[in-house]
């Protein structure tokens, strides 16, 4: 037999949170370092059991250093936990910044349409982009 | 899409003013209230001079505010209530605490538990608070500043502020007293600090941008009134 778990239905599974942040900063951020400084943070204010309950995930194959937006994933009940440390979060690598969150969704899906995408006009008339995203972006 | 105005009411006036004004555009900032300390009444002409000049700049609004030290705060309160927008008080010690809370004033009393062990309000403050419409600041900055255990204490007598403000139902802000554009942030990120003290959701959003708007618009009311009470209004 294969040593591997059934999907667990939806109704089984936690909800999430997919929170957008954006990154104020003069210079690109390398993403080792922007993980290591959203953890050490987390765990300073918040406390390691705290953050273990969060259910935290960082998407590094979402973050562009040079777009300055990143993703993470969270419980629904602990999104403002998330946004207070990180906007508590002054430098990064001896940098000073600012991070500000963009917006929440539902699902991964969501989250990169409305706050990731690059949004073109020409995308909109097209088609390939539904017109609710677009709208939010302009 | 319908979005809540966020305010920010205590941004300190000597600092970078452009880049902090520029840096609340980025944030989405509905306003932000630039405070002057008051030394003098020459000093205020020149400080809503600026304040004036500044409008013209920006499309932020801009709330022109004056924060007041000492005991004696309540008699120049009401020599320059019809100057400026918004009174704050420089709180920590019980008694301007309490005089700011019984005061009408003034519409803000500042970190109220600067200096203390205490959080610097009783049940006897709020109540005053409540019933002469005085917000009570959490100042972000203190915790932004503060690190490890120094961090701790000052959360929770933050904490305690929150839970006695929501016993009573006094009114509460959360401000970040910035004073170069790193320390500005988002509306969002200001209520996050109120809501995980244990205000709730709703009171911290509504705290941070339906109450500020409403003293504002309130007090800019007054400032047009000749007389106390009475309004003109022009035929057309």
């Amino acid at each position: 037999m294969i040593d591997k778990l059934a999907t667990l239905p939806s109704s089984f599974r936690e909800k999430k949170r997919y929170v957008t942040f954006r990154i104020i900063s003069e210079n690109e951020i390398d993403p080792k370092s922007l993980i290591k400084a959203l953890w050490k943070n987390l765990i300073n204010d918040i406390g390691v059991i705290e953050v273990a309950k969060t259910n935290f995930h960082f998407f590094t194959e979402l973050y562009e250093p040079s777009e300055k937006k990143f993703v993470v994933r969270c419980l629904p009940g602990e999104v403002e936990k998330i946004r207070l440390s990180f906007a508590l979060i002054t430098e990064i690598e001896g940098k000073p910044v600012c991070l500000a969150s963009i917006g929440i969704s539902g699902t991964m899906r969501a989250s990169k349409k409305k706050h990731l995408q690059k949004l073109t006009i020409g995308a909109y008339k097209m088609g390939s982009v539904s017109p609710s995203p677009t709208l939010d972006g302009i | 899409m319908l979005e809540r105005k966020f305010y920010d009411l205590d941004v300190v006036f000597e600092s970078d003013r452009e880049a902090i004004l520029k840096r609340a555009e980025e944030l989405e900032i509905s306003g932000i209230c630039l405070v002057h300390n008051y030394k003098s009444e020459p000093e205020l002409e020149c400080y809503i001079k600026t304040i004036n000049e500044l409008r013209k700049t920006t499309k932020i609004d801009i709330i022109s505010g004056v924060k007041l030290t000492g005991e004696d705060m309540e008699s120049t309160a009401k020599k320059i209530r019809r100057k400026v927008e918004i009174i704050l008080a420089h709180g920590g010690n019980y008694n301007i605490n309490r005089l700011a809370c019984s005061s009408d004033y003034i519409d803000i009393l500042c970190h109220p538990e600067l200096g203390r062990r205490d959080c610097g309000l009783d049940h006897i403050c709020c109540k005053l608070a409540k019933e002469h419409n005085t917000l009570i600041e959490l100042n972000f900055k203190e915790v932004l500043k503060s690190e490890g255990s120094k961090r701790v204490k000052e959360l929770f007598l933050m904490k305690e502020i929150v839970r006695l403000c929501m016993k009573t139902s006094a009114p509460f802000i959360v401000n970040s007293a910035a004073s170069n554009p790193w320390e500005l942030k988002g509306g969002r990120e200001l209520s996050a600090l109120s809501c995980t003290l244990g205000a709730g959701l709703y009171p911290s959003l509504v705290s941070n941008s339906e109450l500020p708007e409403k003293t504002v618009l309130e007090n800019r009311k007054k400032m047009d009134m000749p007389l106390r009470g009475v309004q003109i209004k022009y035929d057309r």
